[in-house]
């Protein structure tokens, strides 16, 4: 997939911004505060229907202006266009979305549509922070490639609401939920077990791609490795019906303390994904350069996968992310990216990229100055 | 947009409150009301009266109607020992609009859902287990939309109503998740019904 055309409005400090993209590179340079995350930003609304980092639509509309509006076109792989549109009004927070002038009726059905993977300094959490961070990145990924596993992970979400509900009672008031939390239970380890089996799957498929696009990118002898954690006690078994049953009985053997606590103590939702270079946790003994290596193998990783998957090529967009690295790893990063597919990477530094004569013919600088292009070539 | 005239405003603010009816569209119907004859807005008027004094609950299924019991429940051609569980009245409509289904019903008028304090007493689920363990039935069909909700209810009704050992089954998921019974096309109805599983 290929971003051709994007037009941007109302949208933080783009008032109205116009931009043609290259099919291969695009390098979107200015100084800091003009604009340029905000460009990528943009583009996250389309292809995700939401930002990568702010959930509220309010704050991306500009200043003093009633909504946002932000429509492009596509191309995928094969050559068909698309043209898509999203638009927010802040008074009744509607958004809309609109592909080939049709509306689409549920903003989870645009998931998957435009396959794409961000790397920005707001993904940094994803190495840094909480396993939550850890789990966003694994659904993010199945999500875009796995329509079912989007659709069981939003049922799975309302049945823990729905279940800790019931929990909480318990705890609080004392009430007896022995049978009315049985379906709810049902549900619960119905919808887990399909959680955990593509997590556990995706992890062991993923892990290939990631440590080449780790080698490729650091040329180190550094041995990173990802490892999925259950809260459940499910040993190796793999299949389905076996992690059903293992499920129910952890539910049943943690039920007494889910009373006491009043909420669900157990399942994918508290689940971790380790991380570790050459046996030691990155999170805890890690640089800032490895950390930055790890995450954008990651992503590299997380772009073959879904190319793997969705037999479509991802849009790339970097941002900001060549800072922290040394120049090798840099360097290698371009050329990894240059044969990748489209991208469009964001930076201060103009000059870096003047010492790569060759590529950076190929490449389409675009520069942002004050919330508008100020120069493309 | 404030009406000068507080009896408008206040007409707007109930139509406001109805469900699907935005700030906008109230004042429009409002005004129309206005507009309209004398007599219309009386028969209007008495319209809604009437409703809500004629209209109750099927003592039997729970379905609205103006005598009890229902002319569903009523009705001798219809199959009695077939029952099919829905969430509201609506339901009972968009089922028979197919004309496909000759059972009798069960209104539910909900589903469980704890976040909005909503449990088994609050529902039509003591009637239900009383109407099967009281008169001849073959099978009962679960037949509530197909999200986290009904999922949950249908699962614990088939707990419930195993032990009388009549058949129970439930629609097929015919229905792409997150669609409403209610907002269905009648052959999309009429194949989940035709594909119902046991459970
Ligand atoms: N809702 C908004 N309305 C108008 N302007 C906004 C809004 N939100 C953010 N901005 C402005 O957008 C600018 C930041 O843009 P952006 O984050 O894209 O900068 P950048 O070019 O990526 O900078 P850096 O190099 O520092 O990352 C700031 O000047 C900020 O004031
Ligand atoms: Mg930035
Ligand atoms: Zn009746």
């Amino acid at each position: 997939m290929r971003l051709v055309q994007l037009a941007i409005e109302t949208f933080r400090n783009h008032f109205n911004t116009l931009i043609d993209f290259s099919e291969t590179g695009n390098i979107i340079l200015g100084n800091n505060g003009e604009g340029k995350t905000n460009i990528i930003e943009a583009i996250s609304c389309l292809c995700l229907t939401k930002s990568f980092f702010t959930p509220s639509d309010a704050i991306i509309t500009m200043f003093g202006q009633p909504g946002y509006t932000v429509s492009g076109i596509f191309k995928s792989d094969c050559g068909i266009e698309y043209k898509a549109t999203i638009s927010y009004t802040k008074v009744n927070s509607a958004k809309i979305y609109s592909l080939n002038r049709k509306k689409i009726d549920h903003l989870s059905n645009v998931i998957g549509l435009f396959p794409v993977v961000i790397v920005s300094p707001e993904h940094a959490h994803i190495t840094f922070g909480g396993p939550q961070e850890r789990r966003k990145f694994i659904d993010g990924a199945l999500s875009q490639t796995h329509r079912l596993y989007l659709e069981t992970l939003l049922e799975y979400r309302q049945i823990l609401k729905q279940r800790n509900v019931l929990l909480m009672n318990a705890r609080e008031k004392n009430e007896r939920i022995d049978a009315t939390i049985d379906p709810w239970n049902e549900a619960f380890a119905r919808t887990g077990t399909l959680l955990l089996v593509k997590r556990k799957e995706f992890v062991s498929e993923f892990r290939r791609y990631f440590e080449e696009a780790f080698a490729q990118i650091t040329e180190s002898a550094e041995k990173p490795s990802i490892e999925y954690q259950c809260t459940l006690d499910i040993g190796d078994a793999s299949a389905q019906e076996e992690i059903e049953v293992l499920f129910k009985q952890s539910i049943a053997k943690h039920f007494v303390n889910e009373t006491k606590m009043g909420f669900s103590l157990i399942g994918p939702h508290r689940d971790e994904l380790l991380f570790s270079i050459n046996g030691s946790n990155l999170r805890m003994y890690a640089s800032q350069g490895q950390h930055k290596s790890f995450l954008v193998a990651l992503k590299m990783a997380e772009f073959s996968y879904i190319r793997e998957k969705c037999k479509e090529t991802p849009i790339l967009l970097l941002d900001d992310v060549l800072s922290e690295l040394d120049t090798r790893r840099a360097t290698n990063l371009l050329k990894a990216i240059s044969s990748a597919g489209q991208f469009a990477l964001t930076s201060t530094e103009r000059d870096f990229f003047a010492k790569f004569p060759q590529s950076s013919k190929s490449w389409k600088i675009i520069e942002v100055k004050n919330g508008s292009i100020c120069y493309a070539n | 947009m404030v009406f000068t005239a507080t009896s408008l405003e206040e007409l707007a603010e109930h139509f406001a409150q109805l469900p699907g009816i935005g700030r906008k569209t109230a004042h429009r119907l409002a005004l129309y009301i206005l507009k309209m004859p004398h007599e219309e807005v009386s028969a209007l008027a008495n319209a809604l009266l009437t409703v809500k004094e004629k209209v109750r609950y099927c003592s039997l299924c729970a379905n609205i109607t103006e005598n009890d019991p229902c002319i569903i429940c009523s009705d001798p051609k219809r199959d009695h020992s077939l029952i099919c569980v829905v969430e509201e009245p609506n339901d009972v409509l968009a089922i028979e609009k197919t004309n496909e289904y000759h059972g009798l019903y069960h209104v539910l008028g909900g589903v469980l859902s704890p976040l909005d304090g909503i449990g088994p007493e609050e529902l039509k689920i003591k009637e239900l287990l009383h109407r099967v363990s009281t008169t001849h039935i073959d099978e009962v069909i679960l037949a509530l939309n197909p999200n986290v909700e009904g999922e949950a209810t249908t699962l614990y009704l088939a707990k419930l109503l195993k032990p009388f050992g009549m058949k129970v089954t439930r629609i097929a998921r015919g229905l792409p998740v997150g669609a409403d019974l209610e907002f269905a096309d009648e052959a999309t109805v009429t194949r989940a019904l035709e594909g119902r599983i046991v459970i």
